[in-house]
């Protein structure tokens, strides 16, 4: 009995709905630059354009998934709602005959310090992810992959740089100092409540003598 | 106008058909046109079609100036928009949602999937975009009530047709699914479950596809 019971039980919870959902998601994008060369004290900007001619709405995630230790990668934005009339610019297609609205996202790199000239590369993921999801099944998340190349170059600039760097962390440094010791307004007050009580301790003082 | 010898817009677009980086794409072509005279209150709306024939990865400040006859009218620029020129793009369209297998007994299997037998699940190039590589990879099917999971090679894959014995193991690495995609091209693709011994509930999974321009690197 308890078999039997645990077999419809299987059977009910591992039921999932019969029908596929019928939709289709669009993921179109394309890069605007691939490719920078800075030098080390600059941050690379790379421009991506996403959109989606289908009628269901979407989110878009992005995210680094590959890049040098200790660089700097901004994604913005990192995460939105894409369909149709998202987007601030616009891209001609051949199997649409308006124009479609397409979403701009920036990708900022910003190179460690440290790093010796060369050729990088940063990775960039982006996941269509459909919400809401039909229960006991697989959903289905198409991606998109970019690869950026950043050539650092200019080793004078990256030797002057680590001086600024230097030089700026020396001078953020004093700043903490100087926000550190007393201001000059609030070091005349203290001199003077010091003198008050001086004066007092003194008075006191003089008239128990 | 577009931005052919300084920073904005300073050249009318050509005329000529096919001319280099644009051209007015309409019979006659006119870059300059009139509203006609207007009153106060008056509207205007006027279009240019324009063909972009300049080189990949380039790109072109376009705007309008208006002017006046009338010397009291002052001239007045549209803002201006970048036109950029590129090769191709990344455009495909995964035409299904999910994978449902129906109601199943635990310890069974293979089990096709609803939408097998009607080759629902296709992938397509989309026109204008590059030629695409797809990669295939899934997560393991997990139960979030119960913690139990069935593992994603329990799940397998075909891209040639609707036959168990031709297909392959969901890997939560990635698989190559096809290779050089052209546009409009369909790739339609299969799933089966073999479902081991696990407890009752709604297991739910991911299958990610990937589309990457062919010959980059594979995910």
């Amino acid at each position: 009995m308890a078999k039997v019971l645990l077999e419809i039980a299987v059977l009910a919870m591992l039921s999932a709905l019969l029908a596929d959902a019928v939709y289709a998601i669009n993921l179109g994008s394309a890069v605007k630059n691939n490719f920078a060369e800075i030098p080390i004290t600059e941050s690379a900007k790379f421009t991506l354009l996403f959109w989606n001619t289908e009628n269901e709405t979407y989110t878009m995630r992005l995210s680094a998934t590959d890049y040098p230790d200790e660089w700097t990668i901004i994604i913005d934005p990192e995460e939105f709602p894409l369909n149709r009339s998202t987007g601030e610019e616009y891209i001609s297609l051949p199997y649409s005959e308006e124009n479609v609205k397409a979403k701009v996202v920036n990708v900022f790199v910003k190179p460690d310090e440290k790093s010796p000239d060369g050729r990088y590369s940063v990775m960039v993921e982006a996941d269509a992810i459909e919400t809401g999801g039909t229960q006991g099944a697989l959903a289905v998340v198409p991606i998109r992959s970019f690869m950026f190349e950043i050539e650092l170059s200019g080793s004078e600039v990256i030797e002057s740089s680590e001086n600024n760097v230097t030089s700026s962390s020396e001078s953020s440094t004093e700043c903490v100092e100087e926000t550190e010791s007393p201001e000059p307004g609030n070091e005349n007050v203290f001199y003077f409540v010091l003198i008050i009580l001086i004066v007092a301790f003194s008075i006191v003082l003089y008239k128990k003598s | 106008m577009y931005n052919l010898s300084s920073e904005f817009p300073d050249t009318p677009v050509n005329e000529t058909e096919g001319d280099v980086p644009l051209f007015i794409q309409e019979s006659p072509a006119n870059a300059i046109k009139s509203c006609g005279e207007m009153l106060s209150g008056d509207q205007c709306q006027l279009n240019w079609t324009i063909n972009a024939t300049g080189g990949i990865d380039t790109g072109w400040e376009v705007g309008v100036l208006f002017n006046s006859s009338y010397s009291d009218i002052l001239d007045n620029f549209t803002d201006n928009v970048t036109v950029s020129i590129l090769n191709c793009t990344i455009d495909f369209t995964v035409q299904w949602g999910s994978v449902n297998f129906g109601s199943l007994s635990p310890n069974t299997g293979p089990w096709e999937a609803v939408g097998n037998s009607g080759n629902e699940y296709n992938i397509t190039v989309n026109p204008g975009s590059c030629n695409l590589d797809f990669y295939i990879n899934g997560t393991n099917l997990t139960n979030t009530t119960l913690g139990y999971q069935i593992w994603a090679e329990n799940v397998k894959w075909s891209n040639t047709s609707n036959s168990f014995a031709e297909s392959y193991n969901l890997t939560t690495t990635s698989s190559v699914l096809k290779l050089d995609v052209p546009k409009l091209i369909n790739v339609t693709t299969w799933y089966w479950i073999n479902v081991p011994p696990v407890y009752a509930g709604y297991y739910n999974g991911t299958v990610f596809i990937y589309g990457v321009e062919n010959g980059q690197s594979p995910p």
